[in-house]
């Protein structure tokens, strides 16, 4: 830990002089406060160790004091990025060991509203990582189509990042008919309108392939070995998706497809968000189809006391496989909760897609995970 | 892999989970009184947990036969769960990962409980290459002694534990022997209030003046 601000660091070894630097916890591609300590030969990195904590305020004790339907709204604040799929995986995992049924309606409502969150919040990652790159404008583009989705989410749930939509038994209100017809404007503008502009501004642009492909390789037994989930994992050509593979919400009930990757580069791990975002548009249609009628709460005392035991309930979010390990000792408060987030097991990784590459690719790597260091320090 | 279509629709979503499958929170006979313990009785005490599905219950059959020194453990909803003492617990890991029949090779989950005797590790692992499969192993470190709790490190087995177990050395202080980097990662470097996740746990820092307005 030489580099400690100041003047960087240099060490000699093998005959040769390296640098160790700080990058970050302030920098505008680390987002948010992480803070990685390189070891430089020349442009070239030779070591990178990842230094998180920055935001860490203890989540998991906060709770143990807290009645459980105060955990969902503050769940929210882990992966703020994917606050709705966070909400599922604490509201499942509960319900579970409370054995609540939760009505048909909710269910439903609950996958509209995670292929929602998947499809906003890749649409931020795709502008956040064009921007890593040097690629400015698709950033805008990005910005035009997430303000229109978070006004949707507002309109739904009366906020636009933290929502605190979901309740123990279900989801806190109905919609309004006429916001499922603004959904579908929405989703006829991202499909015909904004995704082949997506395609065209940044994927297919020359500049970031050559900035990508090839660049933060893994290895599918890397990836599995590390503990990665999500675009991440499938990047590298393994089709683990948790809708698929141990499906909650009753996922096995819509069509659609995983998309893989071939070489689990950034340049993959960037394409299958993009194709992700078509499957969530996909989802979203069935489940318009689909929907029932009926309440979408379900009737829960306030002073729930679930049954005495364990849970483990795994939901796939944006990033990846969001876990929560809920023991309970049937009082009014859990015992422990134990928050996995995968962007904690993802950032394992960076030393192995960042070494021996140049800086640029370190900061390619780093932005092709997609971290939200909320939930890696909790 | 996909169920029927109308299947009915299960707010739970494990699958057909089974309502009757209440299961009283059993501990060893060796942890005493000590951590979250239900008054037993009720006419489901005696009941194995059901498992969701019947690859779960295979993967378990298989697990119980194949390594009798497991002792079945009957707190876990939805997954075969298992204790293992601390001197095999690396082996059991190995055959976990390697045993064709078990092929557990994701560790997705390591978390540590502290039930005030003695801290509770806990594997929630899962197989990416058998999507149904998945199982919980648990491990309790002993706070007697004066080495304090401590356990044989897994990242020789699964190497994505390497940050868990340097979370629960942070957050809980249990020691895992040969890992590779044993340092703090979430708290400070210089922190020395104790271990905030122990249940004795108590914050000793000067607390700040609040400035309220008096109504």
């Amino acid at each position: 830990m030489e580099a400690q601000g100041g003047a960087p660091a240099v060490v000699e070894r093998d005959g040769r002089r390296l640098m160790k630097i700080n990058m970050g916890p302030q920098h505008p591609s680390t987002h948010g406060v992480l803070r990685l300590i390189v070891t430089l030969d020349g442009e070239v990195v030779v070591g990178v160790e990842p230094d998180i904590g920055f935001l860490h305020r203890n989540f998991e004790k906060i709770v143990e004091g807290w009645s459980y339907p105060g955990i969902v709204p503050f769940s929210d604040r882990n992966d703020y990025l994917g606050a709705i799929t966070n909400e599922v995986a604490v509201c499942l995992a509960i319900e579970r060991l409370a054995q609540i049924e939760v009505p048909p309606r909710a269910v439903y409502l609950r996958v509209l509203f995670c292929e929602l969150q998947r499809i906003l919040s890749h649409i931020l990652f795709y502008g956040t990582f064009g921007l890593d790159l040097g690629a400015f404008s698709p950033f805008m583009y990005a910005f035009r189509e997430r303000e229109w989705g978070y006004t949707l989410m507002e309109k739904a749930t009366g906020a636009r990042m933290l929502y605190a939509y979901n309740r123990i038994g279900g989801l806190r209100n109905d919609l309004p008919d006429e916001w499922f017809a603004d959904l579908e404007k929405f989703l006829v503008f991202m499909e015909r309108q904004a995704w082949p502009e997506y395609m065209g501004l940044l994927i297919e642009n020359e500049i970031f392939r050559e900035r990508t492909i090839g660049v933060g390789k893994l290895t599918p037994e890397q990836a599995i070995a590390w503990g990665a989930s999500g675009p991440v994992l499938r990047s590298t050509g393994v089709a683990w998706d948790l809708r698929k593979a141990a499906p909650y919400l009753g996922y096995e009930r819509f069509e659609f497809d995983v998309p893989v990757g071939k070489n689990g580069d950034t340049y993959d791990s960037a394409m299958v968000r993009m194709l992700e975002i078509k499957e969530s548009i996909r989802i979203i249609r069935q489940v318009l189809k689909m929907l029932p009628d009926g309440p979408v709460l379900a009737r829960v005392r306030p002073n729930l006391r679930p049954r005495a035991g364990e849970y483990y309930s795994r939901v796939e979010s944006p990033r990846g496989e969001v876990g929560v390990y809920l023991v309970s000792d049937g009082s009014a408060r859990p015992y422990r909760l134990k928050w996995r987030a995968p962007s904690f097991c993802h950032l394992q990784l960076v030393p192995a897609m960042g070494g021996g590459g140049k800086v640029a690719d370190l900061i390619a790597a780093v932005g092709s995970l997609d971290v939200i260091m909320g939930e890696v320090d909790r | 892999m996909a169920g029927g279509k109308d299947a009915t629709p299960d707010a739970t979503g494990r699958g057909a989970a089974a309502g009757g499958n209440s299961v009283p929170m059993a501990r060893p006979a060796d942890s005493g009184s000590a951590g979250p313990t239900v008054a037993a009785g009720g006419q489901d005490a005696a009941v194995a947990p059901e498992l969701p599905t019947p690859e779960l219950e295979t993967l378990r059959q298989v697990i119980a036969r194949r390594l009798s020194h497991l002792e079945p453990d009957g707190a876990t909803v939805g997954l075969p769960a298992f204790r293992v003492v601390r001197e095999r617990l690396l082996e059991t890991a190995r055959q976990w990962r390697d045993a064709p029949e078990i092929g557990l090779e994701y560790l997705s989950c390591l978390s540590g409980v502290d039930y005030r005797d003695h801290i509770d590790v806990v594997y929630h692992v899962f197989s990416v290459a058998h999507p149904g499969r998945g199982a919980v192993l648990k491990v309790a470190a002993q706070k007697t002694g004066t080495a304090g709790p401590w356990l044989p490190s897994v990242t020789a087995v699964w190497p994505g534990a390497e940050w868990h177990e340097r979370e629960v050395f942070d957050l809980l202080g249990v020691r895992f022997t040969d890992h590779p980097d044993l340092r703090r990662i979430l708290l400070p470097e210089g922190f020395s209030g104790g271990y905030p996740l122990r249940r004795d746990f108590s914050d000793e820092r000067v607390q700040r003046e609040r400035k309220v307005r008096q109504r």
